[in-house]
């Protein structure tokens, strides 16, 4: 039976071998194995039976898999490395390139070329020397292997044909600057231009163990797997490759003079910022919630529609608006302190209130989430409980400490936790506020007063300047896993998910 | 008695606007900031007259400089942008309801090998958010592009694939509803004849329509409005989303851009506002169960 579902299963399975293939083909070893384990997986869960309930599960597992699993290790494995600026590359990539690199031997003759067509693969090549009024002539076919050409000397040519221009030389340039031309009793040129030959040679040669050997000086090189670089034991080769550093991007940030510090006030203040967000917005959504959702209180919908209004505005355009309110000179807000106090406050550009503008800004836009849960548990405590209450004489307030609190606390302490988490990693609300900013003195690398945790590691990572650092951007990032994980932890023993989901 | 009570509720709701009237200032201020012709950052609240030239300076259409009264173009391509992140969060929208669907009803009716694995596995890292491994995406996107360039940075399809990761919230959300709908329809329905998978996609899903699309416009709010990934993945100017295209607008000139970023944002959050607004009941029932804003 040729059904949707067999052509869909055929046109999948053929294009993964397709990849395969590809990969395979052009020398992937290690990418195009991992691809056939998956190509392989796909087939015995699509046309195997008894692996019925894996077909559903397939296309999303693989795709978390590939786009969550893989990156979390990835990241762990870079901040175990040096990766970043002058240390792009690996080590095979950066011996290629240097093997690769030429040299232009100097008080050698040079000379200027035309290329003339033959035919469509053969070509005469008439190379001239100006000054000495002297003329070579050579014939090769490009499509073969041409080690080395030889030049005859021969009196000024003419030709009937017009040479290639050099546009049209460039199309042929990697083939032809392999060609070694040997002049008669001359060191042998190389094309080394679209119009121009000379001695070039390789700069670098192989030797055993990775090492190069540098032609010109004759100075052997080796490769320094610990920084990274080819190193005569004084002088570095650029570019450098990236090498395993064990746990030195760590110890860096624990020890190192320059970064300790700047990392141990990042640090404090990314638990104080999750810390005090949650607190305030959610005493004040707890608050609301009491306040609208109290008995006979009439315009509940509105007022709760309303409040929320600052949530469901993306969070980047309100923290946008807000630094223009911020604004030290003309924003509205020193307008109105100045109109109170006849002073204007320097809000992102001064460490503490650059922090309390954080903080506020946070507060308006995270209260209302705060108010929807508090209200939705509020709304669902039976009113029994609070008339057995009444008929017991507790007062309004005792209610509210004994019975309401403790209801509301058990049921939201997994979303306090939750939200903590989340403003751990609250990007937008500081980054487009304050940039990180004001900039720590004392720190050698790029780092702000504001600056969390997650916008440290953007900051090391993509903000140019000083260069990028992957290696250790990863290293930060996997110590937010750390708090991350062990706030999980909690959570699941909050909320008891680890007995009851199973 | 009567009259206290009504007194004191009098005073609640004028505590209350006042409350909210602080609140939703900003909001008010910035409409007021895109229809005032003066547009710089220290405007009055009200303005004194009224013109569209920020709206018509956003949306592509001739305006009159406030300074030096030419007519022009705006260079900054702000629809573009809006329509990128429109296109980009509705095919990740689309893209993850097949994927959570389907691995959300595997995990709702089946019984197999690693489902208790997979159900732990997803549960823990669905508090991960993807953001902490951008490094990673930067450079594995930077990989793929060497082979599948539609797919590498600074495209857009490579920016939907790093979204996709994120399924684990979405597939504990409709797994939880599925676990809601009874299965004695499908399996009557699998006694009629039908196949696992005709059952699937012809019963339970009209019947979750509700969850599918709180999952679909949950997904297309968050993704309109991420503004890390899109800002380290996309560089060119005309494939900016609109959160990091409004960004470096707003940025390189702040105080003289100001009308016309009032104008932009009220463009960009009105929408995403009314959708939210729109189904904010799911998210917070959703929500108890995980936790992806807030």
């Amino acid at each position: 039976m040729i059904s949707f579902k067999n052509i869909f299963t055929l046109f999948i399975l053929s294009l993964g071998l397709f990849i395969v293939y590809k990969l395979l083909s052009q020398g992937y070893l290690l990418l195009g194995l991992v691809t056939t384990c998956l190509w392989a997986l796909t087939t015995v869960i699509f046309l195997v039976k008894g692996a019925f309930p894996y077909r559903f599960m397939y296309p999303g597992l693989i795709t978390f898999f590939l786009f969550m699993v893989i990156p979390i290790l990835f990241t762990i494995y870079i901040s175990f490395t040096n990766l970043g600026t002058g240390h792009l590359l690996s080590l095979e990539r950066v011996k290629e390139i240097l093997l690769l690199e030429k040299h232009t031997l100097e008080n050698t003759p040079s000379y200027n070329f035309h290329l003339y067509p033959q035919t469509d693969t053969l070509f005469l090549i008439h190379v001239y020397n100006e000054d000495e009024q002297e003329n070579f002539l050579g014939q090769f076919d490009i499509s073969k292997e041409n080690k080395s050409v030889n030049l005859k000397p021969v009196a000024q040519p003419e030709f009937i044909k017009s040479p290639f221009s050099r546009g049209e030389v460039f199309t042929h340039f990697d083939s032809l600057s392999e060609i070694n031309f040997s002049v008669p009793e001359r060191p042998p040129v190389k094309i080394a231009s679209t119009n121009y030959m000379a001695s070039i040679i390789n700069r670098y040669e192989l030797k055993e163990n990775d090492k190069i050997i540098d032609m010109v000086t004759q100075t052997l090189y080796w490769p320094d797997y610990t920084s990274g670089y080819y190193t005569d034991g004084k002088e570095n080769i650029t570019p450098g490759f990236f090498v395993n550093v064990g746990f030195s991007n760590f110890l860096k940030l624990f020890t190192n003079k320059s970064m300790k510090k700047p990392f141990a006030k990042v640090i404090t203040w990314t638990l104080l910022w999750s810390c005090c967000s949650v607190l305030l917005t959610f005493c004040l959504g707890i608050f609301l919630a009491l306040f609208v959702n109290s008995k006979h209180f009439k315009g509940k919908f509105i007022y709760r529609i309303l409040i929320i209004i600052p949530y469901s505005i993306p969070f980047f355009i309100s923290v946008l608006i807000f630094k223009g309110l911020y604004n030290k000179d003309y924003g509205i807000i020193n307008d109105i302190v100045f109109y109170f106090f006849n002073y204007k406050i320097d809000w992102l550009g001064n460490a503490l209130w650059a922090k309390a503008s954080c903080l506020l800004v946070n507060l308006w836009l995270g209260f209302p989430y705060m108010f929807l849960i508090t209200t939705g548990i509020l709304q669902s405590i039976p009113n029994s409980v609070y008339e057995a209450a009444s008929l017991d004489g507790a007062g309004k307030f005792l209610t509210f400490r004994k019975i309401t609190l403790p209801l509301v606390m058990s049921a939201v302490a997994p979303l306090l936790v939750g939200s903590f988490a989340f403003n751990l990693n609250n990007f937008v609300g500081i980054y487009l506020l304050t940039a990180g900013g004001p900039p720590m003195m004392e720190a050698s690398t790029p780092v702000g007063e504001t600056d969390i945790l997650i916008s440290y590691t953007y900051r090391l990572a993509f903000e140019g300047g000083r260069g990028q650092d992957f290696g250790m951007a990863s290293a930060i990032a996997l110590i937010i896993f750390i708090i991350i994980a062990f706030l999980t932890l909690i959570n699941f023993k909050l909320s008891g998910m680890l007995n009851e989901k199973r | 008695m009567n009259k206290q009570r009504a007194a004191i509720e009098l005073a609640k709701h004028l505590i209350l606007i006042t409350f909210l009237m602080l609140i939703l200032f900003p909001i008010f201020y910035i409409i007021s900031i895109s229809l005032n012709p003066i547009g710089s950052i220290g405007s009055d609240i009200i303005p004194k007259d009224l013109s569209w030239t920020h709206w018509r300076y956003i949306l592509g259409l001739p305006y009159t400089d406030g300074v030096t009264g030419e007519v022009k173009i705006s260079s900054f391509p702000m629809l573009i942008w809006l329509f990128n992140s429109i296109k980009i969060s509705v095919i990740t929208a689309m893209l993850m309801l097949f994927l959570s669907t389907t691995s959300a009803y595997a995990l709702s009716r089946f019984q197999f090998k690693g489902k208790k694995l997979s159900l732990l596995t997803l549960m823990i890292v669905q508090m991960f958010p993807n953001i902490m491994a951008m490094v990673a995406f930067y450079l594995m996107l930077d990989f793929i592009g060497q082979y599948v360039p539609e797919l590498g940075t600074d495209t857009h399809g490579g920016l939907v694939l790093v979204y996709l990761g994120m399924t684990p919230f979405n597939i504990w959300l409709i797994k939880g509803y599925f676990d809601t709908i009874p299965k004695s329809i499908e399996e009557s329905a699998i006694m009629d004849g039908c196949t696992r998978f005709q059952a699937f996609y012809k019963i339970v899903i009209p019947l979750s329509t509700p969850i599918l699309a709180v999952v679909a416009l949950l997904t297309f709010i968050n993704t309109f409005s991420d503004f890390i990934l899109p800002s380290i993945i996309l560089k060119t100017q005309d494939k900016l989303t609109f959160a990091v295209g409004i960004q470096i607008f707003v940025s390189e000139a702040f105080s003289n851009r100001w009308g016309q970023f009032a104008a932009a944002s009220i463009l960009g959050a009105f929408p995403i506002s009314a959708i939210f607004l729109c189904i904010h009941k799911y998210i917070v029932g959703g929500l108890t169960v995980g936790g992806s804003k807030g």
